[in-house]
């Protein structure tokens, strides 16, 4: 295992196939040719690669010569509209004459060594510029005599989206130029869409190690379904300084489905305590975080449907800045008493463990009452929240009412005397999948150990 | 009529501190684990508080007559005040402007009550090694010794759940400790460095004791963070 986070082990008998990622190479976006272009024969995907390489108006020019009824019946175009292809040859070599010219004065500041002069030249290309260099074959070719790895895929992302970039795509190429590759996984496995970045196989293959570059690309491979959980507040009881007292916790996560696994993906956002003196959140800090979450987590946990099981993943995905997330988490510098939505720096892994318990919908189980009789009716737990939060139900002991309640010696519990997972612990992750990703004659899944 | 202000909880092992007022003014503070609010972390016991009752009972009217919502985060641990038969609690981290003044002023009157000990305990770091030292005038009956040795930052005492671990070395008490009374306590080895942040070994004692302050349970559990367990001659290299 490479990397500070425990993660699946992929399945040898996974197949190898060619890329299909749409975006992914520059001969995805090649121009159809020329032929169907001028008598309007293009479907959909042709009119795609056209659009992304030679703009709208030249899907204006084909739409033109199709039949209203589109692109379902070609045969039915005049083959013979001279003027039109006309129109469109001046149009091609005017798009060509331009990728000419553009990639002449780009390529040349590379000729002259001056990369700086290059990207400045880059940022400044207009909209439609970029489009048809990024479909520029040639432009590529002449580009990988200079640029290679990370800095090709600098280029690429450059000229493929405009502005800033999403924050999950910023993640993802602090990642790659890292050589991260645990940070890449868990990126891949936690936004689909990050898949079909362009160029992202090229730069996988010249940044990484060829087992690692394997691994990453058999994710891009990955068939997936996925669903979130939705955000709920559950409630749940115990004795606190010798009186009950009511609490709550907000469950918040996404499950993503595969042949093998079932990830459970949480998305904790962490931002700074104003009142800190200089940043805590340092890679030191979250490093600790997820190799306590993984540790405590995984390995432990699957799912059964008759003779079929996916092995539970926890994922526990840190961002920062302004990336939509599951949780947001304050982290305060020192190590005071911690919750599920303020942690301190110097927290260690299992009380981490603990806290991400609690976003998967887990309640704490210490200071427990004895019984659910305990727990008064006008606290409204549902009955589902009192099995989880009293000794009776969850232990299945009988025990005398104590003000001090009892402690479980688990996770959720007294978790300095046991990490220990119970399946309960995956229950509404099994309550989740079932009512989301189950499919069609599929049993209910259940929760179970890992064997 | 005896003001009761408490704060402690959250998860295990839990903060415990109480302080109980009467109307003239003469006060108990009790505490079975000082932290992570009311330094130092290394003693336990009942102290003589001595405060002004009326100025702390108008701050905790004002509380009663608008209490928190409820609801917060267990983990966090919490603060409440009862008087006159009415209760009020609130987390942590929620509280209203008049839980903030009254918990100002309660702590202002629990720091000078430390300085007072009646029977208390202070697990000494003495040399590299511990010893439990009682402070006050009244014996103190204490059972079930028991200590953890785990590793912190030198500049400042970690959080018990650091330290606290699955197998805690036992060790023995008199029944009661009397004034001026000290019982070594033999140390298990230190774990390994396993992060050069946390390199400092500390101890945490964990025992019974009897607070006998009318009011409060007969029997409360202990913790005692030592200060850092490092002397001239050994585990510098640690």
């Amino acid at each position: 295992m490479i990397g500070a986070q425990p993660v699946p082990e992929r399945q040898s008998s996974e197949p190898d196939r060619a890329p299909t990622a749409v975006g992914a190479s520059p001969a995805a976006r090649r121009l159809p040719p020329a032929e169907q272009i001028a008598r309007g024969r293009l479907d959909a995907s042709g009119l795609l690669a056209l659009q992304r390489r030679a703009g709208n108006a030249a899907v204006g020019h084909v739409l033109a010569r199709q039949p209203s009824g589109g692109v379902k019946s070609p045969d039915l175009i005049n083959p013979f509209d001279d003027e039109a292809e006309a129109e469109w040859e001046a149009g091609m070599a005017e798009l060509n004459e331009l990728a000419a010219t553009l990639r002449k004065r780009l390529l040349d500041t590379l000729e002259g060594r001056d990369a700086i002069l290059f990207m400045s030249r880059i940022r400044a290309l207009s909209d439609r510029e970029r489009k048809v260099l990024e479909g520029d074959e040639e432009f590529w070719r002449g580009l990988r005599k200079h640029l290679s790895g990370v800095a090709l895929w600098a280029v690429r992302l450059r000229l493929h989206y405009t502005g800033s970039y999403p924050a999950a795509l910023r993640e993802l190429s602090l990642a790659i130029h890292e050589g991260d590759w645990s940070r890449t996984r868990t990126l891949l496995f936690a936004y689909d869409w990050l898949k079909t970045v362009p160029g992202l196989r090229e730069v996988i293959a010249a940044r990484f190690p060829v087992k690692q570059a394997d691994d990453l690309r058999a994710i891009l491979l990955e068939v997936t379904t996925r669903a979130e959980s939705g955000k709920r507040e559950y409630k749940e009881a115990h004795y606190e300084k010798g009186k009950m007292d009511w609490f709550q916790g907000t469950r918040n996560y996404e499950l993503v489905r595969t042949e093998h696994y079932v990830r459970v993906i949480v998305r904790i956002h962490l931002t700074e305590d104003a009142k800190n003196k200089a940043p805590e959140i340092t890679d030191k800090v979250v490093a600790r975080w997820e190799r306590g979450i993984a540790r405590v987590w995984n390995g432990k946990l699957r799912l059964r449907s008759g003779t079929r099981t996916l092995d539970v993943w926890f994922i526990p995905m840190f961002l920062f800045g302004d990336a939509p997330a599951h949780h947001d988490v304050t982290v305060t510098a020192g190590d005071d008493r911690s919750d599920e939505h303020h942690w301190h720096a110097d927290d260690e892994g299992d009380v981490a463990a603990h806290e991400f318990g609690h976003m998967l919908g887990n309640p704490d189980e210490y200071n427990l009452p004895a019984t659910a009789a305990e727990i008064p009716a006008s606290f409204k737990l549902t009955p589902d929240e009192i099995k989880r939060n009293n000794w009776k139900d969850v232990t299945g002991e009988t025990k005398a009412k104590d003000t001090d309640g009892y402690d479980v010696p688990a996770l959720m519990g007294s978790h300095y005397k046991s990490t220990r997972l119970h399946l309960r612990y995956a229950a509404d992750i099994a309550a989740t999948f079932n009512a989301t990703l189950k499919r069609a004659g599929e049993a209910d899944w259940v929760a179970e150990e890992q064997k | 009529m005896t003001l009761r202000f408490a704060a402690g909880g959250g998860a295990p092992p839990q903060s415990h501190e109480v302080l109980r007022v009467d109307p003239g003014g003469d006060g108990r503070y009790l505490t079975g684990m000082p932290w992570p609010s009311q330094r130092p972390f290394d003693e336990i016991g009942v102290y003589v508080a001595t405060t002004d009752f009326a100025r702390l009972a108008e701050l905790a009217r004002a509380v009663l007559a608008a209490p928190a919502p409820g609801g917060g985060h267990a983990d966090a641990g919490g603060e409440s005040v009862e008087l006159d038969g009415a209760v009020a609690s609130w987390g942590a981290r929620d509280r209203s402007p008049a839980a903030e003044a009254l918990v100002d002023a309660a702590r202002a009157a629990i720091g000078a009550a430390r300085e007072h000990p009646l029977a208390a305990v202070r697990a000494e770091a003495v040399d590299g090694g511990l010893v439990l030292r009682h402070r006050g005038e009244r014996p103190l009956a204490v059972a079930a010794g028991e200590v953890h040795v785990g590793r912190g930052r030198l500049e400042r005492p970690p959080s018990p759940l650091r330290l606290a671990g699955p197998d805690p070395a036992p060790f023995a008490l008199p029944r009661v400790l009397g004034p001026g009374g000290s019982v070594p306590v033999a140390l298990p080895a230190p774990p390994p460095v396993d992060d050069a942040d946390f390199a400092t070994p500390y101890a945490l004692v964990h025992l019974r004791w009897r607070p006998e302050v009318p009011g409060e349970p007969d029997e409360l559990d202990g913790w005692m963070i030592s200060a850092p367990l490092v002397d001239s001659a050994t585990d510098r290299s640690s």
